[in-house]
């Protein structure tokens, strides 16, 4: 037998080989590729990654959902919840809090929320009136609230502390049996929905599918398995190209 | 015989002196840093001490909440280029001289700024910036008083800016930025209570 014949059965032998590992990588750099393709009319750009041990892979901790009730009602939409840095009035975000959500009370025509270091105030509809930082004279270390007729009372380490929302005044004062704002769980409706707000602001599945195509979502390793693939793709269409040329009586005329 | 006694000059290296040098300036450094950067951000004024340097330590002013009207808020929006976070706004004043105490972000933290404001002129002008609160590692020259001092007598001019330049702090530029969007919102709200006081006065 030939050199040449050798080399060209070595080849096919090759070709095939190598198909056969190819063709898992095939599949799936032709299901992302088209569906990457068509990210935006199936709305896979928009749509969010819910799966925690996605999202979990991706760096993304499920957040802390820290929730007070506005009305004695807890089944009622009332609620004011904290989720990661966002504030939320029943579903609907009204603001922010970097430092954890420590209390809410409900005044006439006022929401007071306090946040570590941080008291606001916020009209029924959810609009910001006032923020008041511990520069801005909130009491240091306020730790809890509570509501005393039209008065806002803050337990600090120095004692309870009284706030008028209308003279933005704070004073001192000694109280006792006083009922602390205390969180609760929210209904599961609400959880849900900030849960997927949430989320709806992190990672969509173009994101996951993109991922998966270049092979990142597997860190550098799964990179160059890529690279790998795209390499072992382009031996067989070389080799695919170079046995359909050699083969044997291809390029005789008929007599 | 005087070859035996005679000693090789030592070639001595520039290097050694360079580096014990360097690691003298080091040492210091990494001493001195903690306490520069404690020094530098955190609350340099209270709220009350601030009013005392705005108003006199025997001056009461009187606390007061102004309500933002939606053309004022576009304004102050301009200013800022995004919008203003209250619906309303607390200030000091008596006679007709307004303390704002405004927190604006620096670069990622807010920063407390006062600013007073005199209306008793032909025009409002500020009187005094103090910054009350720094809470980022950089930009905190801004509380100096070669800087703040700059706003002295500044107005409001045409287009809602300051009447009178500002020099900048290189490496403070998001600081200085804040403060002097401050100050120009402490005038447009001064003008504001104002008109509005005018107004009643008028009715």
């Amino acid at each position: 037998m030939s050199p040449y014949r050798i080399f060209r059965m070595l080849l096919l032998r090759w070709h095939r080989r190598i198909g056969v590992v190819a063709a898992l990588f095939v599949v799936v750099l032709v299901v992302t590729g088209i569906a990457i393709n068509h990210s935006d009319d199936w709305g896979l750009d928009k749509k969010p990654l819910k799966q925690a041990w996605l999202l979990k892979h991706y760096g993304i901790p499920s957040p802390v959902l820290r929730s007070f009730p506005l009305n004695e009602s807890l089944n009622s939409g009332a609620w004011l919840s904290q989720l990661g840095d966002g504030l939320y009035l029943a579903e609907t975000q009204i603001g922010s809090c970097g430092s954890p959500l420590l209390g809410v009370v409900v005044l006439p025509e006022t929401i007071a929320v306090l946040c570590a270091g941080r008291l606001q105030l916020f009209t029924p509809a959810g609009e910001k009136l006032d923020d008041i930082s511990e520069s801005l004279g909130l009491p240091r270390g306020a730790e809890a609230l509570a509501l005393d007729g039209e008065a806002v009372l803050l337990r600090t380490p120095a004692g309870v502390i009284a706030f008028d929302p209308r003279s933005f005044m704070f004073s001192a004062m000694s109280v006792e049996g006083v009922t602390w704002a205390a969180p609760a769980l929210a209904p599961p409706t609400i959880q849900r929905s900030l849960l997927d707000q949430y989320r709806g602001s992190g990672l969509s599945w173009e994101r996951l599918l993109l991922d998966l195509h270049s092979g990142r979502l597997f860190g550098s390793v799964g990179v160059y398995i890529m690279d790998l693939a795209a390499i072992a793709l382009l031996l067989i269409a070389l080799s695919g190209v170079w046995v359909w040329l050699s083969k044997p009586g291809r390029w005789k005329r008929p007599s | 015989m005087a070859i035996s006694h005679y000693k090789m000059p030592t070639r001595r290296s520039g290097l050694m002196p360079a580096a014990v040098i360097f690691g003298v300036l080091l040492v210091l450094q990494c001493m001195t840093t903690p306490l520069v950067q404690a020094a530098s951000a955190g609350q340099y004024l209270t709220v009350d001490e601030f009013l005392d340097l705005g108003f006199g330590d025997d001056a009461k002013p009187e606390s007061k909440v102004f309500w933002l009207t939606p053309a004022l808020k576009a304004r102050i929006k301009a200013i800022r280029g995004k919008d203003f976070p209250l619906l309303r706004v607390r200030y000091w004043q008596q006679d007709l001289r307004t303390a704002w105490i405004l927190e604006e972000i620096g670069k990622e933290m807010p920063i407390t700024i006062g600013v007073v404001v005199d209306s008793g002129g032909a025009i409002s002008s500020v009187t005094q910036v103090e910054i009350l609160a720094f809470r980022e590692s950089r930009g905190w020259e801004v509380r100096h008083s070669f800087f703040t001092e700059q706003f002295r007598g500044a107005a409001l001019a045409e287009r809602d800016v300051l009447s009178q330049h500002i020099d900048g702090i290189t490496g403070a530029t998001l600081s200085v930025r804040a403060v002097k969007q401050v100050a120009l919102i402490a005038l447009l709200l001064a003008d504001a209570v104002q008109a509005s006081a005018d107004t009643s006065a008028a009715e």
